[in-house]
Order: structure tokens, then sequence, then C-alpha cells
């Protein structure tokens, strides 16, 4: 009976070390030109894509005040909290996203595709990074 | 914004028409169809603010110089999924009141064929059906620097083809 009591704390003993994990918190900060204006009437999706799995956030903005109902004057941060195992040291990571935006300036709109490639180290059980992306006016 | 009249040396024939969807306004006309008149095509979607901003002043161009061979042909090419429902396309040219023609380019062929890259952007094509101007941008009372570089060229172009 105690080796059956024995089998199964160390089964679970096991199970617990298996599950132990650590956290990235991934800031996404996007800053643009102030004649850069984002078009959020359909919905504005960053996708995290890391072999643990592709993880979507709709961003956010602050309300342009002449055109509210269409336009944010910037986003907010982008952030993904991420479970990822203890043991892991570094994760490669793919960030990609359409982002519908209007030069105010020329009175024109566009698309513009985001693809950031980064692998991102792992150093503390909850790891905080920042990754930045800048937009600037197209050129024509 | 930018805009310019090319130079007889610089000028590019007008691409034909590949519609993908539905023509309102008009039965499916063809660029080649239109030779001898003077034709702006406009590059837009009901859903653009810098687009539906611009109709009053390609509503004011139509009503000013259509009778003297000036055509307006609407390129409908969606930004968002919504914009390729034809009942909304329709909806917007009632709410909107184009009265000119428009065609759905809901697979963008056409607009790649211009080489269009923004909303909105007009190409202004001569009686020979030679691109011979070109602006980008919004041409409305807040965006006003050009309504009257087009209207030049429109006016330049219909003394061409007289």
């Amino acid at each position: 009976m105690m080796r059956f009591y024995l089998l199964v704390a160390f089964i679970l003993l096991e199970f617990s070390l298996a599950q132990e994990t650590q956290t990235l918190e991934l800031q996404l900060l996007v800053t643009a030109d102030p004649e850069i204006l984002f078009n959020h009437v359909n919905p504005m999706l960053f996708t995290l894509s890391s072999p643990y799995g592709d993880f979507e956030v709709e961003a956010t903005g602050e309300l342009y005040k002449d055109d509210p109902e269409i336009y944010w004057q910037s986003l907010h941060p982008i952030v993904w909290k991420l479970e990822l195992p203890k043991t892991l040291k570094s994760l490669e990571t793919s960030i990609t996203a359409r982002l519908a935006l209007c030069d105010k300036q020329q009175g024109l709109c566009y698309f513009e595709d985001i693809d950031l490639k980064e692998n991102i180290s792992l150093k503390q059980s909850v790891e905080k990074q920042t990754l930045h992306i800048r937009l600037d006016r197209p050129r024509y | 914004m930018w805009a310019f009249l090319f130079s007889a040396s610089a000028q590019v024939a007008a691409p034909e028409f590949i519609p993908s969807g539905e023509w309102f306004n008009s039965e499916a006309l063809k660029l080649s169809d239109l030779k001898g008149q003077v034709v702006l095509v406009e590059m837009w979607t009901f859903g653009c603010y810098n687009c539906y901003r611009s109709i009053p002043t390609l509503g004011s161009f139509y009503d000013t110089y259509q009778k003297q061979g000036f055509e307006i042909i609407g390129v409908h090419r969606p930004e968002f999924d919504y914009e390729k429902d034809a009942a909304n396309v329709q909806e917007s040219l009632l709410k909107y009141q184009v009265t000119w023609p428009v065609f759905q380019d809901n697979d963008s062929k056409t607009w790649n064929a211009y080489g269009t890259n923004a909303w909105p952007t007009f190409y202004l094509v001569d009686k020979n059906g030679m691109i011979r101007y070109k602006h980008r941008g919004e041409i409305s009372e807040k965006y006003p620097s050009g309504i009257a570089p087009l209207e030049e060229a429109i006016k330049t172009l219909l003394a061409e083809a007289l």
C-alpha cells in the first residue's frame, strides 16, 4: 500500500513539474507620423504567431477628435500575455497585421501590412518585453 | 496629393476595364467604347471617407461637362468585405446621389492594372484612350487644392476632343 501512495505522489510531482510555466508579457507600441490616422470601422487585428499557437489581439486607440466614428489618432499598446513552458529559453515570434490607414494631409487611404519577426529571450519567470513599430507617411 | 498633366512622351494607354461584379447606372461598358470622350476613371469605395466626400466635386464636374463629351466611370474597389456586396454598393450610390456609371472591381483587377495603391485616385483619359492626368487624394471643400488643376485638365482635354 505504501508503495502505491509513493507512486501516486511521484506521478503528481512529475505532473506539477511538467506544468510549471513562465509568463511572457509582450507589448507592441505602434507609433505613427501625426498625419496618419487609423481607420477603426473594421476590427484591427494583430496576430502573434509562435510555435505555441497564434494569438490575436484587437487593437484599440485614441479617438481622432474631428472624425471619431471612423478614425483613431493613435493606437494603444497591443499586449499579449502568454503562458509558456518554464524551460523555454527563447521564443520565435511573428507579428502580423493589416492596417487601414489614412493620410490626413493628402486626404487618401491605403493599407499597410505589418510583418515583424522577433526572437524573444526568456530569462525571468515573468518576462516583460516591448517591441516598437514606426509608421511613416507613404512616399507618393 | 499629387497630380500632373502628362507630356506627350509620358502618356500611357489606359488599361481596359476588368469588372468583377455588377455595373450600376449603366449597361456594361468598355473603355474602348468611350473613345472620343474624355473619361475620368475614379478608383473609390463607398466606405472610404476621402472617397465619398469627393463625390460632390465629381457631381459638379459631371453636371458641367457631361454634355461636352465628359464621362466618369467609378471603379468600386472595396477596402473591406462588407463593401463587396452589390446591394450595399447600390445603396451607397443612392445615398450619395451618384448618377455616373460604376462597376465593381471586387477582384482588384482594374485597380491593379492601373497600378493604384490608395483611395481615392483619379485618372483622366483623353479621347484616344491615353492617361493624361492623375490625381491622388480627396477633392472637396476640405481638400480643395486638387479641384482646380483637375478641372483645368478636363477642360484642356475636352478642347482637344473637339
